[in-house]
C-alpha cells in the first residue's frame, strides 16, 4: 500500500453533474417511437376478478398496446417463494396489484386508457390482522400456498405463515427460572418506505430478440434474470442498463417492473417509458418495511445479568412473500443483539395479509427490531435500578464470545463504540440536562454479504485507469469510491480512475447495491485485479531501473527506488513502455466471498436458510440528546453520537456521509414515518402526510470510527456500510423520550399523539 | 388534451374571459392547489385555465392612508411574510404565511389563492380573520367588499359566485399596544401542514389588563372560525397563563376537531388550549413591545 488506508478524503466525480442537472435518469431517457406505459391497479385490496375486457381502451386513438396477464407467460416469480405472477391471475391480493398495462402515444391518453378498461371485480373481505392471519381457522391469501415453489428448500411454511424461523440456544425456562426480575412488553411498529428522490422509472426496447431495459433498479442483474424468467427468454437476450440511479435504499431492489414495461413494448413494437408517480411509489413496490410486532420476556438477575429472553415477532409482509422470510431470519438476530445471553428463544412468523407488499429496505428489520430490544433493555435496566450504559456492558459480548447462533465473534468492538458514543454524547453529564431534555444510547449489530464478485481493471497507457465491474452505483458512493482502492494499489489518483458499471452486457455478475456489499465484494476483486498489474508494473520498472522489484514502491503516480527517489519511473511511463512492446496492462478477478462463521445455527434453528450466522459484522452504538415539549409530545432530536465498528474504513469521507444520513433516516423512522393504514389500504401514500424528516430537522451528528479489522472480510478487514447506521437510531432516541417522558413510548414512529398518550395514561 | 391556457393583462379581461368559459374555467395563481391536486389525483386540469400572474393590480402591498393594508390577491407569501409592514402591524399574517409549506411553495402561492382553496387548514385564514380583514371580489358586474369569515362556506368551499375573481384582501390598521401572533403545532421544523393552529391579537390597556383580544382557530373546525364572546371574557384580565387558559376553554367549546391520518381527535382537543396559549402569549408579548421573531411557531416552541 502507498497511502495509509482511511487517510483520503476523496470526493466522488458525479456530483457536480447530480447537482447542475446534467445528470441523466432513466425518467430522462428518450428514444425514437417512444411510447409512455401506465399501470392499472387494483380497485380493491381483496377481490377476484370476473372478467377484464380490454376493448375500449384499445379502441381509444393513440393507444398501442394494451397487456394483462393472459398476455404473458403464466411463469410465477418471487425472490423466496414463487408466488406471483406479473399481473392480477384472477385474484387482487393488493391495493396496489397490477391488473393491466398501456402503452400510448401521451401519458394522458395511457392514463385514460387505464380508465376506459373495465375490470369485472368481486369484492372480498381482506385479511388485516397478521395475528388473526395465524390462527388456525384464518381464511388463506394464497389458497395454493402449499403447491408454491420456495427458493430455499429450507423455508417453514404454514398456511397464511410463509417464513417461520427461530433461533433456540440453551434452555430458556431454566434461565427464567433462575432471574429475579422478569420483564415483558410488546413493541409495535408501523409500516415504512424507502422514499428514493427519484421514483421507479424503466425504458424497454426490443431489438429482434434481445430487449434492452433502462431501469432504475438497484440490482441489474436480478432485473435480468427475472425479466428471462417471467417472460421466458434467455438471460442472454435482456441486457439491464441503470443511468444514474436517483436513489434506492433498498425500495428499487429485487425484480420487478422492468417485464411489465419490456412485455408492452414488444406488445406495442415500440420503445415504452414508465416513470411512477410518488402516489405509485408508495404503494406498487413489494419492498416496504412490515409492519412488525415484537413480544419481548426477559429474565435478569438483580446484578443486572440477562439469564434468558424470549420474544415473538410477528412480520406482516402483505400480500406476497417477496424477500420476508429471509428478513425475518434477520429479525430474530436483531431482536437477540450482540449480547451474551445465555437461553433464548427467538421466533419469528412472516405473514400473509391483504396490505402492501413487505421486503427489503434498508437494513430491512434493522431499526425496528434493534428499537424494540433496545427499548425494552432500557425497560429492564430500569426494574433493577442500573444505568441503561452500565447494564448494557455487561451482558455485551466481547471477543471470542458466542453469536446467538453459535458463531463466535473476532474483531467486535460493541463495547468500544458504546463506550464512545456515551462519551460523545457527554452521559455522565445526564443527570443534568435542561427540564424536558433527555438521553438514550442504543447498541446493535449487522451483517456484511459475502456475494460472487469480479472486476476487470485496465491501465491505460496515459497512467489512467478503467474499472469494468457489473456493481451498481446507487448514490452512496460505492462505486465511485472503489477508485480509492486502484489508487492505493497502482499509485495514480482516485480522480484518474473510471467505471463501466451497472450494465449487465459490460461487468460480471453483482449482487447490486444491496445488503451493504459493493466495496466488501467488489472492492476485494479490485484489489485483486490491480494486485496483478501492480506486479507487472514492478517487473518493467524494475528492467528499466536497474533494480530489483522487491526494492521498489509505487507514490504519487511513480514506480521508484525505495530510499532513492530520483530513480524512477511514472506509472504512465512504465504502461506505455508495456504497451510499445505489445502488452497490455489488465487483469480481472472474480475471488471466491469469504465463507459464513462457523455457526450450530443450522441444526438447532429452523427456517435459517440464508443467515445461519452473520458474516463480518458490523458494531455500532448510537446516543441521542432529545428534547421533548411536555405540552404536545412534540420531540427534537439535538444531537446523535454514532461509533462504528466497519472493521476497517477504507473511505473516511463516504463512511461519514453514510451515518449521516442513515442517522437522519433512522430519526425520521423514530419520530415520524410511518403509513397509517385504513384496513388494508394506505392513506398517507404522499409526501404531505407521510412525514420525512425535513434537512431543518436533522440533529448534529458526532460520528466515531472504532478500527477492529476481521480476518475473513471484505478489503483489509472491512465490514459493510451502507446498511447499519440506521439501525440503532430509533432506540437511541426512544430511550431518550423515555426518559425525557417519564415512560416507554412502545410504538413506532413515536408520534407526538402517542407520546402525548403514553404520557397521559402513565407506563 | 386542448386545454385552453389564457393570461390576461387586466381584472376585467380575467373576469371577461371566466364568464365567456363558464364552468370549464378556473383562475390559476401559484398553482400549488390547483396544479398539485390534479398531479396526485390524475384528474385532467380544467379545460381552461385564466392565469393572473400578469395583472399588476393584483399584486402587492399597499399601506394607505387610514393605516390598513391592501394586499393583491396574487401577492406571494413569501413578498408577505417580508414586508415590513406586514411583520409590524400585521404580525400574525407574516407568521402564517412564513410556514406555508416550503420556500418553493411560498415564492409561487398566493394569499389570495391560500383563501379560495378553502381549506380549513390554511394558514392565511385565521390571522385575517382576527385581524378584522375584509376581501374585495370582481366580477363583470362590479366589485363587491365583504368580511372574510364570510368568504370561507365549508371545507374546500367559498362563497365566491362562479366566475367571481377574488382581487385583494385589506386589514385594517392596528393600534398602538396591539400585537397579533399565529402558532401552529408542529410535527417538524419544516414542510408543515396545520394540525391545529390558532391567530390571536391583543390590546394592552391601563394596568397592563387586555383591553381587547380576539382567537381564531385553524384545522380544528369545517373552516378557520372566530372564537365567539373571548373579547368579553378576556376584558380586563391580566394577560397571564390562568386568563390564556379560560381562552383556551372558550375555543374547545368552538371547535369540532375530527379523526384524520394527521391526528386523533382527542389529540387536535386536546393541544387547542395549548395552541391558544402559546399564540396569546406571542401576541401580548408583541403588544408589550417584546421582538418574538417571524415565524412565532418557531420561535416560541420549546423544542425549535
Amino acid at each position: 500500500m502507498t497511502t495509509e488506508v482511511g487517510e483520503p478524503r476523496f470526493i466522488r466525480a458525479d456530483g457536480v453533474q447530480k447537482v447542475n442537472g446534467q445528470a441523466r435518469y432513466t425518467g430522462d431517457l428518450v428514444l425514437p417511437g417512444l411510447l409512455h406505459g401506465r399501470f392499472l391497479y387494483a380497485a380493491y385490496p381483496h377481490a377476484a376478478i370476473r372478467s377484464i375486457d380490454t376493448s375500449p381502451a384499445r379502441a381509444l386513438p393513440g393507444v398501442a398496446a394494451v397487456i394483462k396477464q393472459a398476455y404473458v407467460p403464466p411463469n410465477r416469480y418471487g425472490m423466496c417463494v414463487k408466488d406471483r405472477t406479473l399481473f392480477a391471475d384472477g385474484l387482487v391480493r393488493y391495493e396496489g396489484e397490477v391488473v393491466a398495462a398501456v402503452a400510448a402515444a401521451t401519458p394522458e391518453i395511457a392514463a385514460e386508457a387505464c380508465g376506459l378498461i373495465r375490470v369485472d371485480y368481486d369484492p372480498l373481505e381482506p385479511l388485516v390482522d397478521p395475528e388473526a392471519a395465524l390462527e388456525a381457522g384464518a381464511p388463506l391469501v394464497h389458497e395454493d400456498w402449499e403447491s408454491s415453489e420456495s427458493a430455499y428448500a429450507g423455508i417453514v411454511r404454514h398456511r397464511n405463515d410463509c417464513g417461520f424461523v427461530n433461533i433456540v440456544k440453551g434452555d430458556v425456562e431454566a434461565g427464567f427460572a433462575e432471574a429475579d426480575e422478569i420483564v415483558e412488553a410488546r413493541y409495535v411498529a408501523d409500516m415504512a418506505h424507502a422514499v428514493p428522490i427519484e421514483p421507479h422509472a424503466i425504458v424497454a426496447d426490443w431489438q429482434g430478440e434481445r430487449v434492452t431495459v433502462w431501469s432504475s433498479t438497484q440490482v441489474p442483474f436480478m432485473a435480468r434474470s427475472g425479466v428471462a424468467a417471467t417472460l421466458g427468454i434467455p438471460e442472454g437476450n435482456v441486457r439491464i442498463v441503470v443511468p444514474h440511479l436517483g436513489g434506492g435504499f433498498g425500495g428499487k431492489c429485487d425484480f420487478h417492473f422492468e417485464a411489465h414495461v419490456a412485455a408492452l413494448a414488444r406488445a406495442a413494437g415500440r420503445p415504452v417509458r414508465l416513470v411512477f408517480t410518488r402516489r405509485e411509489e408508495f404503494l406498487a413496490p413489494d419492498k416496504i418495511r412490515q409492519p412488525m410486532i415484537v413480544d419481548l420476556k426477559t429474565g435478569v438477575t438483580r446484578d443486572g445479568t440477562m439469564t434468558a429472553q424470549k420474544a415473538r415477532i410477528i412480520m406482516d409482509t402483505g400480500a406476497y412473500a417477496s424477500d420476508s422470510p429471509m428478513i425475518s431470519e434477520v429479525v430474530t438476530m436483531m431482536v437477540a443483539g450482540p449480547y451474551t445471553t445465555p437461553n433464548l428463544l427467538i421466533e419469528a412468523h412472516t405473514v400473509y395479509t391483504n396490505k402492501s407488499v413487505g421486503g427489503s429496505v434498508r437494513s430491512p428489520s434493522g431499526p425496528e427490531g434493534c428499537w424494540a430490544l433496545e427499548s425494552h433493555l432500557d425497560e429492564v435496566a430500569g426494574r433493577i435500578g442500573l444505568d441503561p450504559v452500565a447494564f448494557r456492558l455487561k451482558n455485551l459480548a466481547g471477543e471470542d464470545d458466542e453469536g446467538p447462533t453459535g458463531q463466535r465473534f473476532e474483531g467486535i468492538g460493541v463495547r468500544e463504540c458504546l463506550e464512545r458514543a456515551a462519551e460523545m454524547i457527554g452521559w455522565s453529564e445526564k443527570e443534568t440536562l435542561p427540564e424536558g431534555e433527555g438521553m438514550g444510547a442504543a447498541v446493535g449489530w449487522w451483517f456484511s454479504s459475502p456475494a460472487a464478485t469480479g472486476a476487470y481493471v485496465k491501465l491505460n497507457a496515459d497512467g489512467t485507469a478503467t474499472v469494468i465491474t457489473g456493481a451498481q452505483e446507487n448514490g452512496s458512493g460505492a462505486v465511485m469510491g472503489l477508485a480509492l482502492l486502484v489508487s492505493e494499489e497502482l499509485g495514480i489518483e482516485p480522480q484518474r480512475v473510471g467505471f463501466v458499471c451497472q450494465d449487465t452486457d459490460a461487468g460480471a455478475w453483482d449482487m447490486g447495491s444491496a445488503g451493504s456489499q459493493t466495496t466488501f465484494n467488489v472492492g476485494r476483486a479490485v484489489l485483486a485485479a490491480c494486485g496483478s498489474i501492480r506486479e507487472r508494473l514492478l517487473q518493467i520498472a524494475a528492467e528499466k531501473l536497474e533494480a530489483a522489484a522487491e526494492d521498489l514502491e509505487i507514490a504519487e503516480g511513480a514506480i521508484r527506488v525505495k530510499g532513492a527517489p530520483e530513480r524512477s519511473l511514472t506509472v504512465a511511463e512504465a504502461a506505455s513502455a508495456a504497451m510499445d512492446d505489445g502488452e497490455l496492462m489488465q487483469a480481472s478477478s472474480a475471488p471466491l466471498p469469504p465463507p459464513m462463521p462457523e455457526n450450530v445455527g443450522g441444526s438447532a434453528c429452523v427456517g435459517r436458510e440464508v443467515f445461519p450466522a452473520f458474516a463480518a459484522p458490523a458494531f455500532f452504538a448510537q446516543a441521542a440528546r432529545v428534547r421533548l415539549d411536555r405540552a404536545t409530545g412534540v420531540v427534537r432530536v439535538l444531537e446523535v453520537a454514532a461509533a462504528h465498528d466497519f472493521g476497517r474504513v477504507l473511505n473516511p469521507l463516504g463512511a461519514e456521509g453514510q451515518i449521516e444520513g442513515g442517522v437522519a433516516m433512522g430519526v425520521g423512522l423514530a419520530l415520524c414515518e410511518g403509513t397509517v393504514l385504513d384496513e388494508a389500504q394506505q392513506r398517507n401514500p404522499d409526501l404531505l402526510d407521510y412525514k420525512l424528516l425535513t434537512a431543518a430537522d436533522a440533529p448534529r451528528v458526532r460520528i466515531a470510527f472504532v478500527d477492529a479489522p476481521v480476518r475473513e472480510g471484505g478489503p483489509h478487514g472491512s465490514k459493510g456500510v451502507g446498511e447499519p447506521p440506521c439501525v440503532p437510531t430509533p432506540g437511541a432516541v426512544a430511550n431518550a423520550i423515555a426518559v425525557a417522558a417519564g415512560v416507554p413510548i412502545r410504538r413506532l414512529p413515536m408520534t407526538p399523539s402517542r407520546i402525548w398518550s403514553a404520557m397521559r395514561e402513565g407506563a | 388534451m386542448g386545454g385552453l391556457y389564457l393570461e390576461p393583462d387586466t381584472i376585467d379581461e380575467a373576469v371577461a374571459l371566466a364568464a365567456e368559459h363558464g364552468e370549464d374555467a378556473r383562475f390559476v395563481a401559484g398553482g400549488t392547489d390547483l396544479v398539485v391536486l390534479s398531479r396526485k389525483t390524475g384528474q385532467p386540469l380544467p379545460p381552461a385555465l385564466i392565469a393572473i400572474h400578469r395583472i399588476a393590480e393584483l399584486r402587492g402591498v399597499d399601506v394607505g392612508h387610514r393605516g390598513e393594508a391592501r394586499i393583491g390577491a396574487a401577492t406571494s407569501h413569501a413578498m408577505i411574510e417580508a414586508h415590513p409592514a406586514v411583520v409590524e402591524s400585521w404580525t400574525a399574517l407574516a407568521d402564517g404565511s412564513a410556514i406555508i409549506g416550503s420556500p418553493a411553495t411560498r415564492h409561487v402561492g398566493t394569499i389570495g389563492g391560500n383563501l379560495c382553496n378553502g381549506s380549513p387548514a390554511m394558514e392565511t385564514g385565521s390571522p385575517l380573520l382576527v385581524l378584522g380583514a375584509t376581501v374585495e371580489a370582481a366580477s363583470p358586474s362590479g366589485r363587491r367588499t365583504f368580511p372574510v369569515d364570510e368568504l370561507f362556506a365549508g371545507p374546500g368551499r367559498t362563497s365566491l359566485e362562479p366566475g367571481e375573481l377574488l382581487t385583494a384582501v385589506t386589514v385594517p390598521g392596528t393600534g398602538s399596544s396591539t400585537g397579533s401572533a399565529y402558532v401552529r403545532l408542529d410535527y417538524r421544523l419544516a414542510m408543515e401542514i396545520a394540525v391545529v393552529g390558532a391567530a390571536a391579537v391583543v390590546r394592552i390597556g391601563a394596568g397592563g389588563r387586555i383591553e381587547d383580544a380576539r382567537v381564531a382557530l385553524t384545522a380544528v373546525a369545517p373552516t378557520c372560525v372566530l372564537v365567539p364572546g373571548l373579547a368579553d371574557a378576556l376584558r380586563g384580565e391580566l394577560p397571564a397563563p390562568e386568563a390564556f387558559a379560560e381562552a383556551g376553554e372558550l375555543a374547545a367549546s368552538v371547535a369540532q376537531p375530527i379523526d384524520d391520518v394527521r391526528a386523533p381527535a382527542d389529540y387536535r382537543r386536546a393541544m387547542l388550549p395549548v395552541i391558544v396559549g402559546r399564540t396569546l402569549e406571542a401576541a401580548t408579548r408583541r403588544a408589550a413591545g417584546e421582538r418574538v421573531a417571524v415565524p412565532a411557531t418557531h420561535s416560541l416552541s420549546e423544542v425549535a
